[in-house]
């Protein structure tokens, strides 16, 4: 049984949202044989016709944006004898001495037994049945859901729950280009956007041979490890090298990263517009380095025109840390090959910039020609969970 | 592709290859008493020969391990296990092999004492500082042949002798992966107790190793069928010994050493900034280690690998914080040394035009480089 949050709350649209994510789901297990999904009074049933796969197709279910909760039920008929039993029979193993309620809920309203009678009636059966069991309804150990829905009776223990990641499913919110590099803050920052129901492509800068094709190798596994969630990934390489080293040659040091980014940011810009994407994201948090000021941001944020969002901005490096290690991109994150040299970063790096000098700074390029030169050579490659 | 990096790994060669596949075919297990048994057990047993023969030390104490770390640590703990009753005194160097190394500080932490040679400028350990090291209770001396990073040859000729006089009791073990078949190998003259090598060092295949002991003298350090007169339990690898046997008896230096020294000879004579690490007269042949002053030397690998040309350097680099090689901060290189050292290895199938070719390269490339560094 799989319960959906924020939908809900949807009016008129919420069909829409159901069936995106029921067509999520189907995605997800596309690779699970034989899955009956059905959806009815805001929850989806999923049925796996051998149950010994429940297990994996649970944990798939639980990365599935839009899902805030997965339950393993058993179902029985709708009367209250087989309730008790089946209740007794699936729940009666996890309930010896310990402290119990039970929460029933009618949403067949056509159904006998009003739901504290359910309660009553399963409360007792077990009681009587499981040895050491006893009632606590203000701090139970384990609490007997029993639902009395259109197509059956549902009984789940609410401690066996998974949870979801809860948000938007993904295809609900357009789609947004992410800044993705081989460090902590973008995959996270891709993560947050995603879950918000965006559809995301991600965008990385190569500059080989100043990195190598490991670190390339590992871009690719964190797009892997994000598609996890939102099942596929396009991603952009573009080749910066030679961005890289014209900025070198022809503008002051102090400048170094603040122009990149903003090169960065405009081939991110036109890789949006090729395709159809409405947004840039990238992982900034304000003050986390010299190109993350405010000033340093308008810099960098006045050469485009689509909104960019930044969904760390008001994070601390450890509350990202967390969410990195949550999401699983943590451990890859921080494998060494990124940013192995540091040819391109200035030794003072001017943190509170003025717009006009960075201007002036770059107008020493002829912007559009490396721009296109690097957009003609970009390599897509689609990424998918592995 | 100009493959300079035969430190690391060679390529598997013909001869290897073709007795690899043909030991495929006779699948048999060595141990077993039928004739596809006895097949099996023949190539091994021929492999032997050709191996021990290529070192000069009777068959009977060449035994076949996983690889040059499996020989080491079997060398190792094994000597450590079989004379800690005698003495808790080891002693090896700091530019050894981490499959040495690191079963040494093993060993510290289970409380023998470990003592480490003084290495020289020049790469050679001094031999003085090992002599004013060796006590009564000394048990173990480890030394590399040749060292993998800068090719300097250390005089595992010398030390036995030493040995005898001030620690009677104690092994002598040569990490001889890089010399073998490269240059003159002899540890019976040497007094060598125990010898590591490698298969894929010389064009055999990866996962084959081999271990010299002067008789049954260690413990055992993988236990189980009794295989190989019971020092190396397990199945022999047949295929990959039989590669090991046929890249033992193919291996041949070639133009190598010439090849290396003209390399060098341009390098000195063409490019500005560099320093040679370690001292070319105790060379292997085939090792070149240079440091480009103020370059990273990742930069310039992953900059020759553009062209084919494939070369190692002495450091790892890890986020900004790069981790120098034990190796060159142990002869006392500076931190510029370190950053900007590569190997260049070669082979026999180096030609003056690949290495016309890698000079070429690489000045383009540093020229390009070195404009970028600060």
């Amino acid at each position: 049984m799989v319960k959906y949050g924020e939908i809900i709350l949807k009016g008129l649209n919420r069909p829409v949202f159901e069936n995106v994510l029921v067509k999520n789901i189907r995605n997800s297990l596309r690779n699970t044989d034989n899955v009956k999904i059905t959806k009815a009074q805001a929850t989806i049933y999923i049925e796996p016709e051998d149950t010994e796969k429940t297990g994996i197709v649970m944990e798939r279910l639980a990365k599935i944006f839009g899902i805030v909760s997965v339950a393993r039920a058993a179902v029985c008929e709708k009367n209250i004898d087989d309730i008790r039993k089946k209740a007794f029979e699936y729940c009666a193993g996890s309930l010896e001495n310990k402290k119990f309620k039970v929460i029933a809920k009618r949403a067949d309203k056509g159904f006998a037994l009003k739901s504290p009678e359910i309660c009553d009636e399963v409360g007792g059966y077990l009681l009587e049945r499981v040895p050491g069991l006893s009632v606590d309804v203000h701090d139970p150990e384990r609490t007997v859901r029993v639902e009395v829905r259109d197509f059956g009776a549902y009984v789940y223990c609410e401690e066996d729950k998974l949870k979801g990641p809860g948000g938007m499913p993904i295809g609900t919110g357009d789609r947004a280009t992410l800044l993705l590099s081989g460090g902590i803050d973008s995959p996270v920052a891709g993560y947050m956007t995603a879950k918000r129901g965006v559809t995301v492509d991600a965008v990385n800068f190569f500059s080989y041979p100043y990195t190598s094709e490991r670190a390339k190798e590992k871009v690719i596994e964190l797009a892997s490890i994000l598609a996890g969630y939102t099942s596929k990934i396009n991603l952009y390489i573009v080749p910066f090298t030679e961005i890289q080293l014209a900025i070198r040659d022809n503008c002051p040091e102090e400048h170094l990263t603040l122009i990149m980014r903003r090169f960065m940011m405009r081939i991110a810009e036109r890789i949006a517009r090729n395709n159809k994407s409405g947004a840039l994201v990238t992982g900034e948090s304000v003050g986390q380095v010299a190109s993350q000021t405010i000033s340093a941001l308008n810099v960098t944020n006045s050469v485009v025109k689509m909104p960019v969002l930044r969904p760390l901005i008001g994070m601390d490096k450890e509350e990202i840390i967390v969410r990195a290690r949550e999401i699983g991109s943590f451990d890859t994150s921080v494998l060494p090959y990124e940013d192995c040299c540091t040819v391109f970063t200035p030794r003072h790096p001017s943190t509170h910039p003025k717009l006009e000098r960075v201007e002036k700074s770059e107008s020493a390029l002829d912007v559009n020609a490396l721009i296109n030169e690097a957009v003609d050579n970009i390599e897509l490659i689609e990424v998918y969970p592995s | 592709m100009i493959y300079l990096d035969n430190a690391s790994t060679t390529k598997p060669s013909e001869a290897a290859i073709r007795a690899a596949s043909d030991a495929f075919e006779n699948f048999g297990n060595p141990s077993s008493l039928h004739n596809l048994g006895m097949a099996a057990e023949k190539i091994v047993t021929g492999s032997r020969r050709k191996i021990s023969a290529a070192i000069g030390v009777p068959a009977k104490n060449l035994y076949f391990t996983s690889g040059g770390t499996e020989s080491n640590n079997t060398a190792i703990f094994g000597a450590a296990k079989a004379l800690g009753k005698r003495g808790r005194h080891i002693i090896t160097s700091k530019i050894e092999h981490p499959s040495v190394y690191e079963p040494f500080l093993s060993l510290e932490n289970e409380g023998f004492d470990v003592d480490f040679i003084k290495v020289m400028r020049n790469g050679r350990i001094d031999i003085d500082d090992f002599e004013s090291r060796l006590r009564e209770d000394t048990i173990l001396v480890s030394c590399m042949h040749v060292n993998n990073e800068t090719g300097v040859i250390q005089p595992v000729d010398k030390l036995k002798e030493i040995m005898r006089k001030k620690s009677p009791n104690a092994f002598l073990h040569v990490d001889a992966v890089q010399s073998f078949c490269k240059i003159p190998v002899r540890p019976k003259e040497w007094g060598v107790d125990i010898m590591s090598i490698s298969g894929h060092k010389i064009g055999g295949i990866k996962g084959t190793g081999g271990l010299y002991i002067t008789g049954s003298k260690i413990r055992p350090y993988i236990m189980g069928g009794g295989q190989q007169a019971n020092m190396r339990s397990g199945t022999e690898n047949v295929p990959g010994i039989a590669a090991f046997g046929a890249a033992a008896e193919s291996f041949g230096m070639g133009d190598t050493v010439k090849m290396r020294n003209y390399l060098r000879d341009r390098i000195k004579n063409e490019i500005e900034n560099v320093v040679f690490n370690g001292d070319n007269e105790y060379n292997c042949g085939y090792i070149l280690n240079v440091s480009f002053l103020g370059i990273k030397a990742e930069i310039l690998l992953h900059s020759l690998e553009k062209h084919g040309i494939y070369v190692s350097t002495g450091s790892a680099c890890s986020s900004n914080k790069p981790m120098p090689s034990r190796t060159l901060t142990e002869m006392g290189a500076s931190d510029k040394e370190t950053t900007g050292a590569v190997r260049f290895s070669l082979n026999a199938d180096i030609t003056k035009e690949d290495t016309d070719f890698c000079i070429e390269k690489l000045k383009e490339e540093l020229s390009v480089i070195r404009r970028y560094m600060r």
